[in-house]
């Protein structure tokens, strides 16, 4: 655990890091997002003892970082640095193995190769180059894996993936939420992208002026908002895309609306169905497929075949598709379907109300 | 002069390869100390940028002293020799390696280093693996820098008898030799050029992250590197290994130079004793300090020279000329740490000369001849004889006779200027080749205003105490040589294009003094 308490950090008169204190718990992935000069970079540094706090204790699994000899303390977490800070001199294999170089021991080749593969860069192309021959993006990378090289525990990430594009930041994203919940490493990840902070984040510091504005998990940041410079940083639409993009259409169907089975069709009372469920229209079954509908407006008129009213949708579709689908088909029954089987049906006024969703999107 | 450089250079190679290495290794040991005080002051001022601004301030200053001014402010602080000559060097190559030192650090990217503290470099390993390569190809500009001014300053060095192709240069300018100063310059230059290519190789290649160095290129940087290792070492040991056991000096002259040739083979082939030449140095009173602070052990002086300039005693009254040399060498036994041995022969006194044409022309045949004429002649001294009570003072007193026109001139360029008639009188010394070859008229001191110059061998007191058989080896020249013989052996080398060693060597086989080697 780290403990920051009632830390300031001040350059002369100027305040960088104003009274801080938050504590970021062993195996959190933990975002610090804020403004540009709102202290993210310098809270980070205070933590690898690269500047020291003006006022205030840092602990690390409650022993003052102050009491570490700060090479040692260094040396046992990774640190990716905001401006990458490849060494131009040396090989991108040699760079990534820096810690050994450090430590006098021999440099660990699969690793390496591992690493590089991991960030989707191909080792035997990129092992002998020299930082100056990679793209921004590709440096940027080396310096992630670079921190990640001697597996520490602790690692700072100062804005690692801000110079990808869109497709390679998602990837990365991706594989690093999949390490992380392999291989569970205390994460301090400083960002510019809200996205990306709502996406990976388990706990998001949103600072301004070297201030807590609000600390909390996404949903809270997204939901509840404490002030209003939170909600305009959040911005108006996310809440509702976050909403929609996090939809699961298998907590919002109903599983136990009344279904009927084809062969059982003429042996029961139809109506007594249709009352007791207080529904209009039900969905024919025949070996777990659906086959057709009824409503109780044919049933009334003695019409028990079954009709085709009904519009299937794939238990996987996010939100966007299924409303789109439903919408274009407003007076058929949305029935969802798992791998093909019927799997229950949605209901239209609540999924339209799902739009604005900021007054259901907390509990979703 | 193409002709006269080529001669030079095929019959003087030994000669010119020595002076060659010690050229580079003067050069080459300031440098080292240079690199060796710069680039550890350079890393100290980038942590104390305090101090950075009036350190570098500092030594800006010192270069812009010239060269020859260090170097003769230096001389009666440390004396001649390679000492001072190193000291001065080192001084020029100062300031373009501490600079870029401090630069070069300085310039490292911020965040590289960040990086690297982050990472958990010790400080030690912050300069080692970051700070210093990155900043390499600058510190080497530095030095490069400084190794072209080092060896291009090295041609002064010459001057104060350190060595180098200064003493051809300065050789040169002293007997007009277009040749022999082109035979230092040449090379001189040759070599700053050589070490400016090498060393912009070397920098160009020490910058670092670039995978575009071949194989090729690679052998060629190793051996380039080893290459320079390699002459630096062998100039660097040449210059410190080779320890004397005894330092023969001299004038800045022909005849002072073939005189240290033939003691040095004489003291060599009859003892054990390793004979240093450390000679060609300009001014008496650098040699006289040299003795006197044992630097040197031995050298040719006049017996009026030391009379007027060392004992300053130009009022001593005397009758014939061995009253001069007997009353130097009671004096020098008394008062001085060195004493005289015997006179070689020769009086190499000063001598006023005029073009046999324009003796002829006035019928002139004495000093006391040109008094009348005296206004209408241009006069070309050499800047001692206007200083010295029994030079062109004493002319003026003694005779009654002021020139017309006075100016000063080295005596390498006088017999030129006295043959074009740009001047029509001139100090010469009486066994000056280039009396002959000029075809000059030495005009008679009728009233016996210069002091006797005869030559003789001065010693270190100590050195023969501890060496009694040197004596009789020195004095195997006693009486040899007389003005004839002398003027005759400069002519040999002046006029002729002789090394002074060979023309030394053939004198001691001819008067068999030489022993056959076996
Ligand atoms: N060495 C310094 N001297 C003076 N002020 C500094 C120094 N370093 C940082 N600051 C100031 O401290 C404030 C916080 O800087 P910091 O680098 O922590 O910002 P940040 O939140 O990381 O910003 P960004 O998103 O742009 O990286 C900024 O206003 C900056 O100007
Ligand atoms: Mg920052």
């Amino acid at each position: 655990m780290i403990s920051i308490k009632n830390v300031t950090k001040r350059y002369n008169e100027f305040v960088a890091v104003d009274n801080l204190s938050v504590d970021i718990d062993s195996f959190e992935l933990f975002v610090i997002i804020g403004p540009s000069g709102s202290g993210k970079s310098t809270t980070m540094k205070m933590i690898n003892r690269l500047i020291d706090t003006t006022d205030g204790e840092i602990y690390i699994d409650d022993k003052n970082i102050n009491d570490f000899d700060p090479v040692e303390l260094r040396r046992s977490m990774g640190y990716v640095i905001q401006d990458v800070g490849l060494m131009p001199h040396m090989t991108i294999a040699e760079n990534i193995s820096l810690v050994n170089r450090l430590k006098g021991e021999k440099r660990d080749d699969n690793r390496v190769d591992e690493l590089l593969t991991m960030v989707g860069m191909d080792p035997v192309e990129f092992r002998e180059r020299y930082p100056e021959e990679l793209s921004g993006g590709q440096q940027q990378r080396i310096g992630v894996i670079r921190a990640l090289y001697s597996n520490p525990n602790i690692i700072l990430m100062d804005e690692p993936f801000s110079a990808l594009d869109p497709v390679t930041k998602l990837q990365l994203q991706d594989e690093f939420l999949r390490i992380q919940t392999e291989v569970n490493k205390t994460i301090v990840f400083v960002t510019h992208d809200i996205d990306e902070a709502l996406k990976i984040g388990d706990r998001i510091l949103l600072m301004k002026d070297g201030k807590i504005e609000q600390l909390g998990t996404p949903r809270e940041l997204l939901f509840k908002p404490k002030n209003e410079f939170v909600r305009e940083f959040i911005g108006k639409d996310r809440p509702r895309r976050f909403a929609m993009q996090n939809f699961n259409v298998e907590k919002w169907m109903e599983k136990n609306y009344p279904t009927v089975d084809k062969n059982t069709l003429t042996n029961i009372d139809l109506i007594h169905v249709f009352k007791s469920h207080k529904v209009n229209v039900l969905p024919v079954i025949d070996n777990m497929q659906v086959v057709g509908t009824l409503s109780l407006y044919d049933v009334l008129n003695k019409d028990i075949e079954p009709k085709n009213n009904f519009v299937t949708v794939d238990s996987k579709l996010d939100l966007d598709s299924i409303i789109k689908e439903v919408n274009e088909n407003r007076n058929l029954l949305p029935i969802v379907k798992d791998k093909d089987m019927y799997a229950g049906v949605l209901d239209h006024t609540k999924l339209l109300s799902m739009l604005t969703a900021e007054s259901v999107g907390g509990e979703a | 002069m193409w002709r006269e450089i080529y001669d030079i250079v095929t019959t003087r190679t030994s000669e010119l390869w020595n002076l060659i290495v010690q050229h580079i290794g003067i050069s080459m040991i300031a440098l080292l100390i240079a690199i060796l005080i710069a680039v550890p002051l350079g890393i100290f001022l980038t942590r104390t940028p305090k101090l950075a601004g009036p350190i570098i301030g500092i030594t800006s200053v010192f270069q812009t002293i010239p060269s020859l001014a260090l170097l003769v402010f230096m001389v009666p602080i440390i004396g001649t020799g390679r000492l001072p000559a190193i000291i001065a060097l080192t001084v020029y190559g100062l300031l373009p390696i501490l600079r870029n030192t401090y630069v070069g650090i300085n310039s490292v990217n911020r965040s590289t280093i960040q990086a690297g503290i982050g990472m958990g470099m010790t400080n030690k390993q912050q300069l080692f693996i970051v700070e210093i390569p990155l900043a390499a190809s600058v510190i080497m500009g530095g030095i490069r820098t400084a190794t072209v001014l080092v060896v291009g300053v090295a041609t002064i060095a010459g001057l104060i008898g350190a060595g180098g192709l200064g003493d051809f240069i300065f050789r040169g300018l002293s007997t007009n030799s277009t040749g022999l100063i082109m035979a230092g310059a040449i090379p001189a230059a040759l070599i700053a050029l050589l070490f400016d290519f090498l060393l912009k190789y070397v920098e160009n290649h020490a910058m670092p992250g670039k995978n575009n160095q071949s194989r090729a290129s690679k052998a060629t940087f190793y051996s380039i590197i080893v290459a320079l290792l390699l002459i630096f070492g062998a100039g660097i040991f040449k210059t410190v290994f080779s320890n004397e056991d005894m330092v023969i000096s001299g004038k800045a002259d022909t005849e002072q130079e073939i005189l240290v040739y033939m003691y040095k083979e004489l003291i060599e082939q009859e003892t054990d004793i390793k004979v240093k030449k450390e000679s060609y140095i300009t001014g008496t009173p650098n040699l006289v300090q040299g003795m006197d602070n044992g630097q040197y052990d031995m050298y040719v002086e006049y017996t009026g020279t030391a009379l007027v300039d060392i004992l300053k005693e130009d009022d001593f009254e005397y009758e014939t000329p061995e009253d001069v040399y007997n009353h130097v060498k009671d004096v020098y036994d008394k008062e001085k740490n060195s004493v005289w041995l015997d006179e070689l022969g020769f009086n190499n006194t000063y001598a006023i000369a005029v073009r046999q044409d324009f003796a002829e022309e006035h019928d002139i045949e004495t000093i006391s001849d040109l008094r009348n004429i005296a206004d209408r002649m241009k006069f070309g001294s050499s800047a001692e004889f206007l200083e010295r009570s029994d030079g062109y003072k004493g002319i003026q007193d003694v005779y009654g006779v002021s020139f017309g026109n006075v100016q000063t001139m080295d005596s390498g360029v006088v017999y030129a200027a006295l043959d074009s008639g740009e001047i029509d009188v001139a100090d010469v010394y009486a066994t000056d080749a280039r009396i002959e070859k000029f075809d000059l008229k030495v005009l008679e001191d009728d009233k016996m205003l210069f002091p006797p110059y005869y030559a003789a061998p001065t010693i270190n007191k100590e050195l023969l105490d501890e060496n009694p058989e040197l004596e009789d080896i020195i004095n195997q020249l006693a009486g040899l040589i007389d003005d004839d013989t002398m003027r005759n052996l400069n002519k040999k080398v002046d006029i002729d294009g002789q090394t002074e060693k060979e023309v030394a060597m053939e004198f001691l086989k001819e008067h068999n003094l030489l022993k056959e080697k076996e």
